[in-house]
């Protein structure tokens, strides 16, 4: 196992982002 | 012959579509009359229309020279910008709604009801985004010229024709279409080169194989700073590009706009995080005699990539996703930037003229600006080419700040509007020419923008304030 900490971050940061913009986006639906 | 057969079923599927989706009204021509109800065509068209065959063939390579730095900021800032452009797009999607607003100038135009702001900025867009288009069609022309043998000459003649026909048939709804297609291929291509370069070297073994200098976060050739900058302002187009926000115009319903705000960012995420980081993974595949000729010319590297690691046949298929990526970017440019001429400045000029008149204008006008772009790039003049860098920025700048302070702070009036726009424009002109460059020109235009925006809407509050429960929600 040898990723790099930096890009281990990117993936993982952008997991967490992308997870809470589809909570957020699916949570306000109530049209 | 496989490659010919290929771009022959790509431009058949593409002038069937735009046929199929041809237009008789303006309001169709340039906002698609607010039907189109499928969240993911949406989503994926602005990724394809964000993305150009420079991000393709640029950012791919540009890993080499930058390192890691430019994969980790490029591909965050990129999700997260994107993210925080879906978050904001229901409320601009009301906006442009209420306001009743075909383009962006028009949108800021209603909220600030300054006149004079939507002629400044119709005037920016349409200097900066004919510039800008300049390189993506030598780009798709040199694309061209790989996938089928012709010459330099011949791919700008078949990108104009193939572009202006569709743009000119199928308006918005054509170009938002066709970008989905294009979306598509793009992340294919995406993915299978990612995936192919990891394979060649034993997936995860890949990094073992990589020098620690090209995966810390110092950065090999240029200083982390500058990199940070760059990937700052390239990304920052995803929040107020206006050929991007007109997508979201186009959206039948706010529940449309939020479920496109899914596919938008996780489409963006898949093709950053592949292309982005080819140029760092090349060191884990290529010898140092093949890096050290890519380092000097980094944009040859994804091309070299394809054909290399890819089974035959494949390498084709990304030829044609870097192509789609220039046409899906040039299309969505013309559109706005073709409007701005003839939807704002023209009806601010002769607010009389008839609506098929507009619709005739948009059409012819929007292939003489194909041609003109076309034509500069038979041989780029000097001049233009500093202003190229810097186009993008402009633009996102001038838009960002009266859009976003225009949604979220009601005190905002026509006065901080213009003020804005003269700020961001002049301050990024001259930082890009006289100042540091370590701080990106994007960062003090945003600076300046904001502050000159709020300086002038307090010191001359009760101008142009709209009724604040007009967007609520």
């Amino acid at each position: 196992m040898s990723v790099p900490i930096p890009y281990m971050a990117l993936l993982i940061s952008i997991a967490l982002i992308l997870s809470v913009t589809i909570i957020l986006l699916t949570r306000r639906y109530h049209d | 012959m496989i490659n010919q057969i290929l771009l022959l079923a790509y431009v058949t599927v593409i002038l069937l579509l735009s046929w199929r989706l041809r237009q008789g009204t303006f309001s169709g021509f340039a906002l698609s009359d607010r039907n189109i109800a499928t969240p993911a065509i949406i989503g994926v068209a602005y990724t394809a229309a964000y993305f150009s065959a420079a991000s393709f063939l640029g950012g791919g390579g540009y890993g080499l020279i930058a390192g890691m730095p430019w994969v980790v900021f490029c591909a965050f800032f990129h999700v997260a910008f994107a993210c925080l452009a879906w978050l904001m797009a229901g409320r601009i999607w009301a906006a442009a709604k209420e306001y009743d607003a075909k383009t962006v100038p028009q949108l800021l135009e209603r909220r600030y009801g300054s006149p004079l702001g939507k002629l400044i900025l119709a005037a920016i867009m349409l200097v900066l985004y004919t510039v800008y288009l300049v390189p993506i069609f030598k780009g798709c022309a040199t694309l061209l010229q790989g996938l089928i043998g012709v010459t330099y000459l011949q791919g700008l003649i078949l990108t104009v024709l193939i572009v202006a026909m569709y743009y000119a048939i199928g308006g918005l709804p054509g170009i938002i279409w066709i970008g989905f297609l294009q979306g598509v291929l793009m992340l294919g291509g995406a993915v299978l080169l990612y995936g192919s370069v990891l394979s060649t070297a034993g997936a995860i073994e890949i990094w073992s194989r990589i020098p620690a200098y090209v995966t810390s976060m110092h950065g090999i050739d240029l200083p982390w700073q500058r990199t940070l900058g760059m990937a700052f302002s390239i990304s920052l187009g995803l929040l107020a590009l206006p050929d991007l926000l007109i997508m979201v115009f186009s959206a039948r319903d706010r529940r449309v706009v939020r479920f496109a705000g899914i596919y938008g960012p996780v489409s963006i995420a898949v093709y950053s995080i592949c292309i982005f980081s080819l140029g760092v993974l090349a060191y884990g595949v290529l010898s140092g005699e093949q890096l050290g000729a890519f380092i000097k010319n980094p944009d040859s590297l994804v091309p070299f990539l394809a054909r290399t690691y890819l089974p035959p046949g494949f390498d084709a298929l990304v030829l044609l996703a870097a192509i789609s990526a220039a046409m899906s970017t040039i299309s969505a440019i013309v559109l706005v930037t073709t409007t701005s001429l003839t939807s704002d400045i023209l009806h601010y000029l002769r607010p009389d003229i008839s609506d098929p008149t507009v619709l005739r204008l948009t059409r012819l006008v929007g292939v003489a600006i194909i041609i003109t772009a076309a034509v500069s790039a038979i041989s780029v003049p000097s001049q233009i080419v500093p202003l190229v860098s810097i186009s993008m920025g402009v633009i996102a700048c001038c838009v960002f700040v009266p859009l976003v302070f225009g949604l979220y702070w009601w005190r905002g009036n026509s006065a901080g509007f213009v003020a804005s726009l003269l700020a961001s424009f002049i301050s990024i002109v001259i930082w890009n020419f006289y100042g540091n460059t370590l701080i990106h020109p994007v960062f003090v235009g945003l600076i300046c923008g904001g502050m000159a925006y709020i300086t002038g809407s307090l010191f001359t509050s009760g101008l142009g304030t709209p009724n604040p429960d007009t967007l609520e929600g």
